[in-house]
């Protein structure tokens, strides 16, 4: 029952960062203008994604692309975010890993779970995630990271893609366990995305009460 | 066997999903208690920096009380009493003699208030000769050793009087404070910058534990004030040393502009 209320509660969750992004957008600026595109858009293949599923079609091509819009549009941000060196690590990685992306849809197949996009993706938004905190904590005025939009929002991502790592890299095997072993599993990964979200959910928040220019 | 792989499949899920969760709860958490150690060092670092100005501040305005309770001494003490007696006896008109040593002594007395306010061979003689004067003086109580070699140019005039100043504190203290007898002094120029060496074999003191006096900071201060930093060691019974260096350059005045 849990369970099958996550399955519902990710989309909802989305739907009401879209909403909230929407609402904060003229607060979002530099990286953060990039990030709005990215909930934009996972907003709209989720949605897509959702509806298919209740329809019980195929969903794995909305996710599969998915998941390369997600790649590129994070790759932007941190690109926009961080400072060289770093920044041409974040285009060079993320830039392979998106050709690699393309390249998967072939190997793997259009209407199958990508899972080795996925799991490069999740390892590269973690190092990436890891390099931002590191230039959060090198920043000269020491504000309180709580105050920081960008450490929520980038916080959320590292919870998102590090603890869905495994789930990602194994996203196959998964469906071939039983039918309840599966959904508890495909569960836990639904209730790390909505404990992502809420990171990301106050982060964008944080860009209504703090000034523009402490988001960078 | 195939329920085996996805038992094994299964765990490794939760295990890896689990682990990599915790990883980053500790990064972010390592984030937040890192930075606010600190900005709670850098709190500390700004508290002692301003405790240090004020300290300063205070032995600045010490100082200048302290020099100014010592020339109205002076004025009252000598000049004022030596004027007095010279009145009587004028008065009186018994010994002349008396009256021409009384004034004689009198205006050594002024021309020693004046020297300590400001030396005046410090403009037409120059830094150098004036601390070798001092040192020539100091040599006949204690064993001094001097290397005050020549600079390509006169330095501005309030560089001269800092340094001049600084070394009658640093003497005095190791006079009448340490009970050294021996000083040794160097004044050289080096990469563009002057550099005052100062060392005695006096009692000394514990540096790392006693705070600093208001002579020490005074030191401290005009140094500052020069653009300069400055460094003593010392330890207790193994004499004093002190080391300061000032850029050559004079400091730049400010100029309010008046609207």
């Amino acid at each position: 029952m849990l369970i099958r209320a996550l399955f519902h509660l990710v989309p909802v969750s989305v739907f009401v960062l879209c909403v909230l992004a929407v609402v904060s957008r003229r607060q979002m600026r530099g990286e953060l203008a990039v990030f709005f595109w990215y909930i934009l858009v996972s907003g709209v293949l989720t949605a897509l994604s959702y509806g298919l599923w209740l329809t019980q079609q195929n969903n794995l091509l909305v996710i599969n692309l998915n998941s390369l819009l997600e790649l590129v549009l994070l790759t932007c941000m941190y690109v926009m975010a961080l400072e060289k060196p770093a920044r041409w690590v974040v285009l060079v990685t993320g830039s392979a890993a998106f050709i690699f992306g393309v390249l998967n849809l072939g190997i793997q197949g259009m209407e199958q779970f990508n899972s080795h996009t996925k799991a490069v993706e999740s390892v590269i938004i973690f190092i990436f995630t890891v390099f931002y905190f590191r230039k959060l904590l090198m920043l000269p005025d020491k504000k309180p990271l709580r105050t920081i939009p960008m450490f929520w929002i980038n916080s959320g991502l590292l919870i998102y893609f590090a603890a869905g790592l495994f789930l990602f890299a194994l996203g196959n095997s998964v469906i071939n366990l039983p039918n309840a072993v599966s959904r508890f599993i495909w569960g836990m990964d639904m209730l790390i995305a909505v404990f992502a979200y809420a990171f990301i959910f106050i982060g964008i928040w944080k860009t209504r009460t703090t000034r523009p220019s402490t988001s960078s | 066997m195939e329920n085996q792989d996805n038992q094994t499949i299964y765990l490794l899920l939760i295990i890896g999903t689990e682990a990599m969760l915790l990883i980053a709860i500790g990064i972010i958490l390592f984030a937040v208690v890192y930075q606010k150690r600190m900005i709670g060092v850098n709190e500390e670092k700004q508290k002692l920096v301003l405790k240090h100005q004020r300290n300063l501040n205070e032995s600045m305005i010490r100082t200048t009380e302290q020099e100014r309770r010592r020339i109205a001494a002076d004025l009252h003490d000598e000049v004022g009493h030596a004027l007095l007696t010279l009145r009587l006896q004028l008065y009186q008109d018994t010994q002349p003699e008396k009256h021409r040593q009384l004034i004689d002594e009198t205006l050594q007395t002024v021309r020693r208030i004046s020297y300590d306010l400001y030396p005046p061979g410090l403009e037409t003689l120059g830094l150098e000769n004036v601390l070798a004067d001092i040192f020539d003086t100091v040599r006949k109580n204690i064993h001094v050793e001097t290397d005050i070699r020549p600079f390509p140019t006169r330095h501005p005039p309030e560089t001269e009087v800092a340094v001049f100043r600084i070394t009658k504190e640093l003497i005095s203290n190791s006079v009448r404070y340490s009970g050294a007898d021996t000083i040794t002094f160097a004044l050289y120029p080096e990469n563009n910058d002057l550099v005052l060496e100062f060392t005695d074999n006096g009692s000394g003191f514990d540096a790392e534990n006693v705070q600093k006096g208001a002579g020490l900071l005074s030191i401290e201060n005009r140094v500052q004030a020069q653009g300069g930093v400055s460094e003593f060691k010392s330890t207790a019974g193994n004499g004093f040393y002190f080391r300061a260096r000032i850029p050559f350059t004079a400091p730049v005045t400010v100029q309010t502009k008046m609207a």
